[in-house]
């Protein structure tokens, strides 16, 4: 079993922003919360980064909702 | 006495002179200062062998080699001072404190031995937006293609610019390689040197992915260097006259110049050129979703 090619692998969607902004937290705040830069939380609200499982699960805790509420596969490129 | 002796003595009273009485008295425990004065102390002997020998210039026996004046005292210098400054850290409880000033990564850090920018400077240029100009994908390009061109053409002109006044151009190459690798670390807001205190999860992997790039490139090149030298060697086998086993590799100094500064401008600026090659790939990737 071996891993696909990263062009062919899923996306980790999620909707931090939504959630971010209805918590009224900037990026910088949240950033500051869950102790990475801000323009990570950037990268992963774009999709172009997925967090590891403690990072994940400390934005959860911030955003006070749980990971899969935040995070799913996008499973547009999986073939 | 001979000239070696005469050396050794005045080493010997400079050290005395700075070990019981200057650093004890009036450094004290302030370590930055002994640092710098360490340099001053250091000039003390090379001075007076100056005055001594400039003139004359004899030669200096030190074991196998012979030397100057200049190399043999501050050699001597070196060797004699060493031991006599670790002990003394270690008797006035100064080891740890020395130490630390020259330290660049936090105590314990797996990258104390590597990283060449401090855990507060990769901080300060995280937030910096000064140099956003060379973050763009543009300003990313221009910067990759501008460093390789000038490393490649200085390399060029130094091999062919022969042992003239020409090869004074070594000096601006030299300052040209600096300057690039000033930009290229701005550029990736000094994430390819840092120490992993500095970084968050995906600065971390962003800097590990770099150096594999970086090392497949480095691996490259040194491949190609290797490669030129067997072609040559095969080259001077079909030559007339060839014996086939004995090769002669006539380096002027300018060549000397172009090779070394060859390889060190790489290994100084490849962890920060693969970087950017990342990031622009990551953009380019990010943009056609």
């Amino acid at each position: 079993m071996g891993r696909k090619p990263k062009s062919e692998e899923e996306r980790v969607a999620n909707r931090i922003e939504d959630l971010r902004t209805r918590a009224n937290l900037s990026r910088q705040e949240l950033a500051e919360q869950v102790g990475v830069h801000y323009q990570t939380i950037g990268y992963i609200e774009r999709g172009e980064y997925s967090p590891s499982l403690v990072l994940a699960l400390r934005i959860a805790s911030v955003l006070e909702t749980s990971i899969e509420e935040i995070f799913w596969l996008d499973e547009e490129n999986d073939v | 006495m001979s000239n070696e002796l005469l050396v050794v003595f005045y080493i010997l009273l400079t050290l005395a002179f700075a070990y019981l009485w200057f650093y004890p008295k009036v450094v004290g425990e302030r370590v930055k200062l002994m640092a710098w004065m360490d340099v001053v102390v250091t000039g003390i002997p090379v001075a007076i062998s100056a005055l001594l020998f400039w003139e004359s210039d004899p030669t200096f026996r030190l074991l196998i080699f012979d030397l100057n004046w200049f190399f043999f005292t501050l050699l001597a210098m070196f060797a004699i001072e060493l031991p006599i400054f670790l002990l003394y850290l270690r008797a006035r409880g100064l080891n740890e404190k020395y130490w630390e000033e020259f330290r660049i990564a936090p105590k314990g850090s797996p990258d104390a031995a590597w990283a060449s920018a401090s855990v507060e400077s990769v901080e300060k240029q995280l937030n910096d937006t000064r140099w956003d100009g060379l973050r763009t994908a543009s300003g990313k390009r221009a910067l990759l293609w501008g460093s390789n061109i000038m490393i490649l053409f200085g390399t060029g002109y130094l091999w062919l610019a022969g042992d003239s006044g020409w090869a004074a151009y070594a000096l601006i190459h030299i300052l040209l390689i600096f300057v690039f690798g000033f930009l290229l670390r701005q550029s990736v807001r000094l994430v390819a040197d840092a120490p992993e205190e500095a970084l968050d999860e995906m600065l971390i992997q962003l800097r590990d992915r770099s150096y594999l790039v970086a090392y497949r490139w480095l691996s490259v090149l040194a491949f190609l260097a290797a490669s030129a030298l067997l072609a040559y060697s095969i080259f001077s086998d079909f030559q007339d006259g060839s014996d086939g086993f004995n090769y002669l590799l006539a380096f002027t100094w300018p060549k000397v110049q172009a090779v070394f500064w060859l390889i060190g401008a790489y290994v100084f600026m490849m962890p920060s050129m693969a970087m950017i090659s990342l990031e622009l790939k990551r953009e380019k990737s990010a943009g056609k979703r």
